[in-house]
């Protein structure tokens, strides 16, 4: 008698817990979706598949890595909090690359005695061309109404050719070495350049977001674009900003890429517009604008990185990899629908 | 008394409706006879809607039975209701603007031939269909193309495609002219004569004694009474619909009559105003009533900048304003409360907090004015107040405005009027679709700030709300002020007839 009212007892203190856990699972999932779990699967996924993955240096490098995505993703986000999105990030990357490398070397050219002035001139070229590319996206979607979908899809037609027919599809050569040095490989404090930078421009946006109207502004245009209008905001320039931002985040993470690589180069960034979509969504940015939160993206992005390292180091072929960010990004949809319909 | 030895048709006991923890529909009961048309008149959220949306099989009750033609039956959907011979003619259409006439009518069931759509068919059955309603109308013309009017007469169209026995029809002459109302009630009086039942909602006094013979009057939720059309008064109609008990909601005051703060000269706009010129003194709560479409809610849209004039001009606080932009008013000193709180009036997305604020941010108290960083003390400290003024129920200041509840969502609303230094406020439909106890609140709130010298114009389709508050009040109709009435002119007997008079004398 004794032991079966004790295997009783012992079981419903089990239920107990099991509740417990699922009341957990289900406040989190509610609270912050789909990315701590992603988060946990990985690790542990990783971390049995390979013994290099869960070490100090390794997680270092994957913060640097994820440092570009990272920098596209928040400009997305914002595209994102409008009720938009950008699919010409990857192509600003390409275009600022190619403009940035280009004026660099001819400059250096002219003053090789001035590697500084060359590097000044190229950085100013490249934000200006991302600046522009964003102007035009801004003026087409705020002014001329034109969806996100195709005015950023053209746009990175544009842009692409564009890429392409200022340098023939070839690398651009000859930029001052000390540019590479400083914003590829550098390190301030042991800490790499690009990381850096990166956490300066994410703690900016956070403020920039939470604590000043023009961030506030941002949530209300893509929360309810009709009553931010009745309310008073001016939702055509602040659609246009965003899109001028979001160009500018790409520019800025096009610069970093270039610097790493030491060239100029038209075709990379073709990922990116998928990759910082997908970093966004896993997040729990809402697809139909006004809900985010910065701190979930950068995670995201961070994510992703995760995953696409883990793989290299489990040996996982990169064309295998871009099936696997597809299905992640799908999931993570799916999921946050689930999430909305448990919240109700 | 030929109808009452009829035998119903439709039967209802104890139908009720909740949502969420709100009653919309007290268990009622209702019969609809055979050859008969039977009026559903009350307040809008009085449960009309929610009564034919129950039996047009839109909405399932949370109680009670049907019967049918002797049967006890359940209806799950449209589509359900009409092979029971039920179709409703909603006041909001259902229609595909890109899909011609013929598409419409047959949407949902089509005729085709070993699936292939047989449109030869359709055509010549909506023609038919058309022409037996007399409704100058050709199957192959684009809905989207019609006017307003036009797509009523498809939507009525749409009912009659199969075998009718019950037809629901609610406010279908809202948008018809004289002309194609006089043909619809000929065609009312044929189908009655085949032994259709016909459920029938209107405000209008005219058409209740045209073409019906009895008539439900509902408020609350509450069946208050069934009369025979024939000894039928208005008064006691509009007593049943209003009730009695409704003025201690109201708070009375006498107006202060200030300057004249704000006035509109010689107003005309696409949207039908023509030439209207209104004035609003500081101290009064100045009325604005008529029916859905009248002119009230759309003087509102042009002077807040929403759609933009043809003629004439707005004065506010001595500044003449020709192009109004919501920016432009905001900073004169108009705060805009618009009609529909979900679709224009909150970012639902957004927090308590954050909607509270947003018309005020870029005041000098709540952000510095170069960098526009927002300061975080003085805000939080005018969010507390306000949402303590309105007794706003949330857990915290961050809840989602969507999780709220109808009636915490429009005082949410309502509040963001005091988050800066407004002079004149417009209030459209300020207690849409809320209990009495939150009326109760949003009544006292709009008294006191008119007691504290606001000029407050009040747009309202409740009657009882325009008549217990204004103290002078412009009737719409057709664009255009039928009325203005003052003091003890006030009352339903005068607001109504003014309400109905345009279109009697158009008659």
């Amino acid at each position: 008698m004794n032991t079966s009212t004790f295997d009783i007892t012992q079981q419903s203190s089990v239920r107990g817990l099991v509740h417990k856990m699922t009341a957990l699972i289900k406040y989190t999932f509610l609270k912050l979706g789909v990315l701590p779990f992603l988060l946990i699967i990985a690790m542990v996924t990783f971390t049995l598949l390979s013994g290099n993955f869960l070490t100090v240096d390794n997680l270092l490098n994957v913060a640097r890595q994820s440092t570009y995505l990272m920098l596209v993703a928040m400009g997305q986000m914002l595209a994102l909090l409008s009720g938009g999105f950008d699919l010409s990030v990857g192509v600003i990357i390409a275009l600022t690359s190619v403009v940035a490398a280009m004026v660099m070397s001819w400059t250096n050219q002219l003053w090789p005695e001035q590697p500084v002035l060359a590097i000044t001139f190229g950085i100013l070229a490249g934000l200006a061309t991302g600046a522009i590319v964003g102007m035009i996206n801004g003026l087409g979607v705020a002014y001329g109404r034109v969806s996100p979908f195709m005015m950023t899809l053209g746009m990175s037609s544009v842009g692409f050719g564009a890429a392409l027919y200022l340098t023939g599809g070839a690398p651009v050569y000859g930029m001052p070495e000390i540019f590479s040095d400083v914003f590829g490989f550098g390190r301030v404090f042991g800490v790499p350049t690009p990381v850096l930078m990166t956490a300066v421009i994410a703690i900016t946006m956070w403020f920039f977001l939470n604590h000043t109207v023009g961030g506030r502004y941002l949530y209300a245009v893509g929360g309810n674009e009709k009553a931010a209008k009745l309310s008073g905001i001016n939702t055509q320039l602040v659609l246009f900003n965003t899109y001028v931002l979001c160009a500018l985040m790409a520019a800025i993470s096009g610069l970093l890429l270039t610097a790493r690589l030491e060239t100029g180069e038209a075709n990379i960034g073709a990922a990116l517009p998928l990759e910082s979509i997908a970093a966004c969504v896993i997040a729990g940015v809402s697809l139909r604008g006004g809900v985010g939160r910065l701190a979930s993206v950068v995670m995201g992005a961070l994510f992703i990185g995760l995953i696409q390292n883990g793989m290299n180091l489990a040996h996982v072929e990169s064309y295998l990899q871009t099936v696997v960010i597809g299905c992640l990004l799908i999931i993570a949809v799916l999921a946050d629908q689930f999430r909305q319909k448990l919240g109700n | 008394m030929t109808t009452a030895i009829k035998e119903p048709v439709l039967s209802l006991t104890g139908i009720s409706k909740e949502y969420g923890n709100n009653l919309a529909l007290q268990p009622i009961d209702f019969a609809l006879q055979r050859g008969e048309v039977h009026v559903l008149f009350g307040e809008n959220g009085a449960g009309k809607s929610t009564l034919i949306s129950i039996i047009a099989g839109a909405n399932q009750p949370s109680s009670g039975q049907l019967s049918f033609d002797g049967q006890q039956i359940t209806i799950k959907s449209v589509n359900q209701a009409r092979a029971f011979g039920i179709c409703a003619v909603f006041q909001e259409f259902s229609l595909v603007e890109q899909l011609s006439v013929a598409d419409n009518i047959f949407l949902g069931q089509e005729l085709s031939h070993h699936t292939i759509l047989d449109r030869a068919a359709m055509n010549r059955r909506a023609g038919e269909i058309l022409s037996q309603l007399d409704f100058e109308l050709t199957p192959e013309q684009n809905v989207g193309e019609l006017p307003r009017a036009g797509q009523q007469m498809v939507e009525i169209a749409k009912a009659f495609c199969g075998e009718v026995k019950v037809l629901i029809l609610d406010e279908p002459t809202a948008s018809l002219t004289d002309h194609e109302t006089n043909k619809l009630f000929a065609l009312l009086d044929k189908l009655k004569s085949q032994g259709v039942a016909i459920v029938y909602i209107t405000h209008r006094m005219a058409e209740i004694r045209r073409i019906s013979d009895r008539v439900t009057v509902l408020r609350d939720g509450h069946v208050v009474g069934q009369l025979m059309t024939q000894d039928l008064s208005e008064d006691s109609l509009v007593e049943m619909m209003t009730g009695d008990g409704a003025s201690a909601v109201f708070p009375r005051f006498e107006s202060t009559k200030g300057e004249v703060i704000f006035r509109v000269n010689h107003l005309s706009a696409s949207n039908g105003l023509n030439d209207v010129s209104l004035e609003v003194r500081q101290g009064e709560i100045v009325g604005l009533a008529g029916l859905i479409g009248c002119g009230k809610s759309e003087l509102a849209q042009c002077c807040y900048g929403i759609t933009s004039l043809a003629e004439g001009e707005i004065e506010i606080d001595g500044h003449t304003i020709k192009q109004p932009s919501p920016q432009q008013l905001i900073a004169a000193g108009l705060y805009y409360c618009p009609p529909d709180r979900r679709d224009s009036g909150l970012i639902l997305s957004s927090s308590i907090a954050h909607n509270l604020t947003i018309n005020a941010l870029k005041t000098a108290p709540l952000s510095y004015k170069m960098s526009h960083v927002i300061k975080g003390k003085n805000e939080q400290q005018c969010i507390d107040a306000l949402v303590e003024k309105l007794h706003i129920k949330a857990s915290d200041h961050h809840q989602l405005v969507a999780t709220l509840s109808g009636g915490n969502q429009q005082k949410v609303l309502i509040a963001k009027a005091l988050s800066r230094q407004f002079k004149v406020f417009v209030f459209d439909e300020p207690t849409v679709g809320v209990d009495i106890k939150t009326r109760k609140i949003i009544y006292q709130f709009i008294s006191e700030l008119c007691q504290q010298g606001a000029a407050i114009l009040l747009i309202s389709s409740d009657l009882p709300e325009i008549i217990n508050l204004s103290h002078r009040c412009y009737v719409f109709s057709h664009g255009k002020i039928a009325a203005h009435l003052q003091g003890n002119d006030i009352n339903e007997h005068q607001v109504l007839s003014h309400f109905f008079s345009d279109k009697e004398h158009a008659a």
